[in-house]
């Protein structure tokens, strides 16, 4: 059993075990899951989902938004 | 392949960790559209004039997308829908501006586009310029005051009888967390509570996507390539990065949080009462809660930067000539 794949993460070519899961990459990069949707060859996947050789990953950050009203006095 | 844990079909694209299961797109779609036309169905009413608060991001595309496939699988309703955007006239809208008229069209719902220049006399670019460096405020508080003051104008204007926005459950969380750290029941009230009267010229707005995570949302337009500007407002600063930051702490170890947190407020809103009364602006006219509207004392803060009298009533000319584009 091969003990370790190679992907493209964020540009980088890396070697991470053959096990690794979508869901492991947000720690690894230190990012949140709410903050940041990462693509694996431009796709949305599952948290769950097993990374193959030669994925490519990149990322997507989400959470730009206008607020709804803040306050009752200060905005209106 | 991860396949879906619904339909054991397709590839899973998303992981709802709080039920501990993985769908495809489809599946995902179809969750999303649920509980966002429960809250349609909850807060419109038959021959509603339906102005969808259209940015072009995601949630907004998102929203309009949701509600016009709501408006068709309802005929009875007889609901009429415009997408309105309004262009703060920065770069990052541009493109943002392109894709709702895409998305609109596409639908075949009716979309115009209002400028913050045309309607409030400034663009947020030419203030951000001329704001001095290291001012108490960023381009970001004035934008969101004058563009929620112009999208409320605007569609009361325009004969609208309620407002779709694509605020998400990330959101209404965020602030209604903000809200009672700052003791501010007024807000948390009315943020929270839907009410369908027109109150002192303040259009009621409906939230669809309020009981769906902001990362819903974003994996569905990218799966489902609906036309959405995705890129980050170049302005933005670090408001609520904090709040958000707990409550996403709080997500990841007890997933089922945010909705959760969102349904007590929205319990605890209902037993509440607000005492905040509304009233017209005595500069512009536009509803506030004080004698001048917050957008006013913006603006004259302004006018000694923009070197020009911004403080006057909104120009909303171009608005009312558009009255009759209703279906």
């Amino acid at each position: 059993m091969k003990g370790t794949i190679k992907v493209f993460l964020v540009g980088r070519e890396v070697e991470l075990p053959w096990n690794t899961m979508v869901g492991d990459l947000y720690e690894m990069l230190g990012v949140s899951k709410w903050s940041t949707l990462l693509l694996v060859n431009g796709e949305p996947k599952a948290d769950d989902s097993y990374l193959e050789e030669g994925d490519v990953i990149t990322w997507l950050r989400i959470t730009y938004h206008e607020s709804p009203r803040e306050s009752s006095g200060e905005d209106r | 392949m991860r396949k879906c844990d619904l339909c054991g079909f397709n590839e899973a694209v998303y992981t709802d960790h709080s039920k501990g299961v993985s769908v495809c797109a489809d599946c995902l779609m179809k969750s999303v559209r649920r509980r966002a036309w429960q809250v349609l169905k909850g807060e419109l009413i038959a021959g509603d004039k339906v102005m969808i608060a259209h940015s072009g991001g995601k949630d907004s595309s998102l929203a309009l997308l949701l509600t016009k496939e709501f408006a068709d699988a309802h005929p009875d309703m007889k609901l009429s829908l415009l997408s309105v955007t309004v262009d703060e006239g920065t770069f990052y809208r541009k493109a943002s501006v392109k894709l709702a008229e895409r998305l609109a069209n596409e639908l075949g719902v009716r979309h115009r586009t209002y400028t913050m220049e045309e309607i409030h006399g400034l663009s947020i670019e030419e203030l951000d310029f001329r704001l001095p460096v290291n001012w108490k405020r960023s381009p970001c508080t004035y934008c969101g005051v004058l563009r929620r003051q112009a999208l409320n104008a605007i569609a009361r204007e325009i004969g609208a009888t309620v407002v779709v926005t694509g605020h998400n459950l990330d959101d209404l969380v965020q602030t209604a967390a903000m809200n009672l750290s700052r003791g501010d029941i007024n807000a948390l009230v009315k943020t929270l509570r839907h009410e369908r009267k027109m109150e002192e010229g303040l259009v009621p707005r409906v939230r669809p996507l309020k009981m769906v995570y902001e990362r819903e949302v974003a994996t569905l337009v990218v799966a489902k390539k609906i036309p959405a500007h995705l890129g980050k407002c170049p302005f933005t600063q670090g408001m609520r990065i904090g709040v958000r930051r707990e409550i996403d702490d709080l997500e990841d170890r007890i997933p089922g949080t945010k909705v959760k947190a969102l349904q007590t407020f929205s319990l605890i809103s209902h037993g509440l009462s607000s005492d905040v009364q509304l009233r017209r602006c005595r500069v512009c006219g536009e509803p506030t809660t004080a004698e001048v509207c917050k957008a006013c004392q913006f603006k004259k803060e302004l006018s000694t930067f923009l070197h020009r009298d911004l403080v006057r009533p909104l120009n909303l000319e171009k608005v009312r000539k558009d009255r009759d584009l209703w279906d």
